[in-house]
């Protein structure tokens, strides 16, 4: 994989990361969005951020067929929504009908 | 060079770069495997985030500041990182090695501003056993620096087999797979500044 990655890679990945976290973290400090838009903003720059460093950094899309590497993280991807989504249903539900 | 000689030169290489790929591919599922204890830690902050009991809660308890500061020291090792990867790659020892060295500069600083403030929380009276939120707080964040702890070694490691054995295909796996675990603890800490310190401050 590395063979084919070019150093202007890791610089346009870098590049983009550093204006994403800017911009969360300016979001965030001003307050000018309402509260529902500044999450939803701001999530939105992670899911971004995220995107970025795989792609620019862990370069998943570079690797030969079969991608056996972009197969495991589709996994592993699967599972942390089961595991995250999941246990935000079990607990909110628990909460809300607990009799307190 | 005789035919002979080139065929088992080629067949050589080509036993090193399967030898490559399946190494990177175990220590990919192994990072895979790690993306799921995170995702379990990261669950059981959402959900313990508000059980303080009464108690001390996490609004407004971190300095924003602060926090930028730290993403972007790792931010920038991630990059460094990886520029020292493609510098081994074309076979550029020094600038590999600097940028090595400012990778562990800059992990090192990353861990300091960490321990900080870890101890400016505890000497406050804020500890993991505070309540709830606190220690699914210490939990999770924690669990993050032990891993760049331990990538810290580890990078130490290699940097040792570097300088002694020089850039063998060997090394640059090894290289490789800790590159893949340092962009990881990148991709977590974007989701712990998100999750746990943005969200904390809205």
């Amino acid at each position: 994989m590395i063979d084919h990655t070019s150093y202007k890679s890791y610089f346009i990945g870098f590049f983009i990361s550093i204006i994403l976290t800017l911009a969360s973290y300016y979001i965030v400090t001003q307050k000018f969005l309402g509260e529902g838009n500044t999450y939803i903003s701001i999530v939105t720059l992670a899911v971004a951020q995220l995107f970025i460093q795989i792609v620019y950094f862990l370069h998943i899309n570079s690797e030969g067929k079969p991608h056996w590497n972009l197969i495991s993280m589709m996994a592993a991807i699967v599972m942390v929504v089961i595991v995250v989504a999941g246990s935000v249903w079990v607990m909110y539900n628990m909460n809300a009908n607990m009799i307190v | 060079m005789s035919h002979s000689s080139e065929v088992a030169h080629h067949g050589h290489e080509h036993h090193e770069k399967e030898a490559f790929e399946r190494n990177t591919f175990g220590f990919w599922v192994y990072i895979m495997s790690d993306c799921i204890l995170f995702s379990a830690l990261f669950v059981t902050f959402a959900v313990l985030r508000n059980s303080t009991g009464g108690t001390q809660s996490l609004d407004g308890l971190f300095s924003m500041p602060f926090v930028l500061a730290e993403t972007m020291l790792l931010l920038t090792s991630s990059f460094t990182y990886g520029l020292s990867l493609l510098f081994a790659r074309d076979g550029k020892k020094i600038p590999m090695f600097s940028m090595l060295i400012a990778t562990f500069l800059l992990g090192i600083s990353f861990i300091g501003m960490e321990f900080y403030e870890f101890h400016h929380l505890i000497t406050h009276g804020y500890t993991p056993s505070t309540n709830a939120a606190f220690s699914s707080f210490f939990t999770l964040v924690g669990t993050h620096g032990l891993h760049v702890i331990s990538g810290l070694v580890w990078m130490l490691l290699v940097m040792i087999q570097l300088a002694i054995r020089g850039i063998t295909p060997k090394n640059q796996s090894k290289l490789y797979c800790l590159g893949l675990f340092w962009h990881f603890l990148d991709v977590i800490w974007v989701c712990v500044f998100t999750i746990v310190y943005l969200f904390n401050a809205i």
